[in-house]
């Protein structure tokens, strides 16, 4: 029933936007961005443990956005950090991450001062682990494909300088978790094994199984002729848990830079 | 009067004050260590009735319970007069129904089942070659013609397997295991040095297996677990097909105890001889000094002397502890993937059941 209510919303986003992109006349405007984040990143791996993994998450993006009357926006995200517990004096875990999003937003207000943007997202995360003190054997990970429901909120300042904010929450997706039994002492660690493993066991998802919230927020400012610069904030936390594992959590903060092409 | 970014300054930190993630035991609330009774060959007993110091058996439990103490503790097993008078599972009760890799604890299973295979003739001697059962595995590695058994049980092959790199790639490779094992370079003399490694105990399991004509996982389930009623077991093999020696044997932790207390009853089991009890003998004598702080070792088994007793060890600090004097089996499993730095002091542990018995 939920699955259904998720699938026919959606569709009417999808058409919806089809409608309004029929309608467009103004002309395209490309801007490219690369933004560096860093921050702090705490996981819970509870098919391991239940103790949280603290340390500094590094990420690389970059992406584009396109405005006619509405906001297409695609970005890459590349994210590394070492995390430990407080039983253990050195951090060795480690965390790799990677996000792919596309999305396409519907302006949905418009006046002088704010625009809000509703819109539909692709988003791909695979986000993977390893615990050489707590697991020498197995890579833990906890990836999916969601389509997400994202809002964006765009305030106008003084002087060409501007506030976007925007938060997204999925809406359908499928994933993939380990195992909570695995037994097999070693998994594969050559290039296709890790890549069989992180995207084995796919199953469709209830918003129990993947939960997540993701809110950026950015003060853009011009700096060059038509160059921007944007101080950054971002706040992550999400959950993904299969019905027969534990929980998967992940909750990260990041202050960042970035450079609006 | 507060503007709009100082509105989203003070949601940013209050943001980050309100949502960090917090650990949460590893551990279940202890609840005591009275074993249930269950339809699966275990007579179940008290410390009292067999003679045992309770306050000093709930001391080694609650210790094990302490969320910063063997903090990947799975169970903790102990057996006097051949009953079960103490168990419990500190990180979920349903550990007790969960079979779990028992990882090098498996090296003393293969030496067991190397006395079984003798008893049947499967092998000829302890002194006898590799070589004599599979030639076709020495053909690039003529110089370890003269390896024999023995020196494969006591850890002296002489040969350079280093467990942190080697043991993966045994487990991963897709050529003949065996061969890798005897590829790599002989660092000592055999028979003379002893260097602890997973591929003597392959080496063991591969002979028996090809005499055998059968995987070896099935000789032990025919010859050991069967005879010892254990239907739930699991053991990994090479992707060749030859069972692993050395590890990945998968148990519950009761049928793990049931091994121990085969041991203490030399090898008898209903009324069934299904080891000589002179191999247990020959197996769990000092027959060289290790190179893990002088420990003796036997034929894949660690000696106590302080203990008088003898034991098998697994990676994450995995014990099954056998005294005869004290007719004292403690079997502690663990989660079986961490690094040393977890594996904790089981000597403690063990030092408050020895100290127990009266």
């Amino acid at each position: 029933m939920m699955r259904e209510l998720k699938v026919k919303l959606l569709l009417f986003l999808l058409l919806l936007s089809g409608t309004l992109l029929s309608k467009e006349k103004d002309s395209t405007r490309t801007r490219h961005f690369v933004a560096l984040q860093f921050g702090l990143n705490q996981i819970k791996e509870e098919n391991l443990h239940p103790k949280v993994g603290t340390g500094i998450l590094t990420e690389l993006s970059y992406g584009f956005e396109k405005q006619k009357r509405h906001l297409q926006r695609f970005q890459l995200s590349l994210g590394y950090s070492r995390l430990k517990t407080n039983l253990e004096e050195v951090s060795k875990s480690i965390n790799l991450n990677m996000n792919i999003s596309y999305s396409y937003n519907l302006r949905l207000i418009k006046s002088r001062k704010f625009n809000y943007y509703l819109g539909p997202e692709a988003n791909l995360a695979y986000n993977a682990c390893f615990f050489p003190n707590w697991d020498d054997s197995h890579l833990y990970w906890a990836d999916y494909l969601s389509v997400v429901a994202k809002n964006i909120f765009s305030v106008n300042l003084k002087n060409k300088k501007e506030w976007v904010t925007d938060v997204s929450i999925p809406l359908f997706s499928v994933f993939s978790r380990p195992e909570l039994y695995r037994l097999y002492k070693i998994d594969e660690t050559d290039f296709e094994g890790i890549v069989h493993n992180l995207n084995s066991h796919i199953t469709t998802a209830h918003l129990t199984n993947v939960f997540f919230v993701r809110l950026q927020t950015e003060y853009r400012f011009p700096v060059f002729h038509n160059k921007t610069q944007a101080f950054t904030f971002s706040f992550d936390w999400q959950r993904v848990r299969h019905d027969d594992g534990n929980p998967f959590y992940q909750l990260s903060y990041q202050l960042g830079i970035k450079f609006i092409l | 009067m507060i503007t709009f970014r100082k509105y989203v300054v003070i949601l940013m930190l209050a943001l980050v004050i309100s949502s960090c993630l917090k650990d949460e035991p590893f551990k279940d609330p202890y609840e005591g260590f009275q074993p249930v009774s269950r339809n699966d060959g275990w007579m179940i007993s008290t410390p009292e009735n067999e003679g045992m110091d309770r306050s000093l058996v709930d001391e080694a439990y609650q210790l094990v319970y302490k969320d910063t103490r063997f903090t990947m503790a799975r169970s903790l097993l102990i057996i006097r007069n051949g009953k079960l008078v103490a168990e419990a599972y500190p990180h979920d009760k349903a550990d007790m129904d969960r079979i779990a890799n028992i990882q090098s604890m498996t090296k003393s299973y293969t030496s067991i089942l190397t006395g079984i295979a003798l008893k049947q003739g499967i092998l000829d001697s302890v002194n006898q070659t590799f070589y004599s059962i599979y030639p076709e595995w020495f053909s690039s590695n003529p110089e370890k013609k003269d390896l024999t058994l023995k020196q494969a049980l006591t850890m002296t092959t002489g040969i350079d397997f280093n467990n942190s790199e080697d043991t993966r790639i045994l487990y991963q490779t897709k050529a003949s295991s065996v061969e890798f094992v005897l590829s790599l370079p002989e660092n000592y003399k055999p028979g003379v040095v002893f260097h602890y490694h997973d591929g003597a105990p392959h080496l063991v399991s591969a002979a028996i297996q090809k005499r055998y004509g059968k995987p070896f996982s099935e000789f032990a389930d025919q010859h050991l677990f069967k005879p010892l009623g254990i239907g739930d077991w699991k053991w990994e093999a090479a992707h060749d097909g030859n069972t692993f020696g050395a590890f990945s044997l998968y148990l519950k932790p009761r049928d793990v105890a049931k091994f121990g207390q085969l041991l203490i009853q030399n090898g008898n089991w209903n009324g069934q001889s299904i080891v000589d009890s002179a191999w247990i003998a020959e197996a769990t004598k000092p027959l060289v000094n290790s190179s893990v702080l002088g420990t003796p070792y036997g034929y894949f088994f660690w000696i106590y002397p302080a203990y008088q007793g003898y034991a098998a060890d697994g990676h994450g600090g995995q014990k099954i502890m056998v005294v005869p004097q004290k007719n004292l089996v403690i079997v502690y499993t663990a989660w079986g993937y961490t690094s040393g730095e977890f594996f904790d002091n089981f000597n403690e542990l063990a030092d408050l059941v020895v100290r127990s018995c009266h």
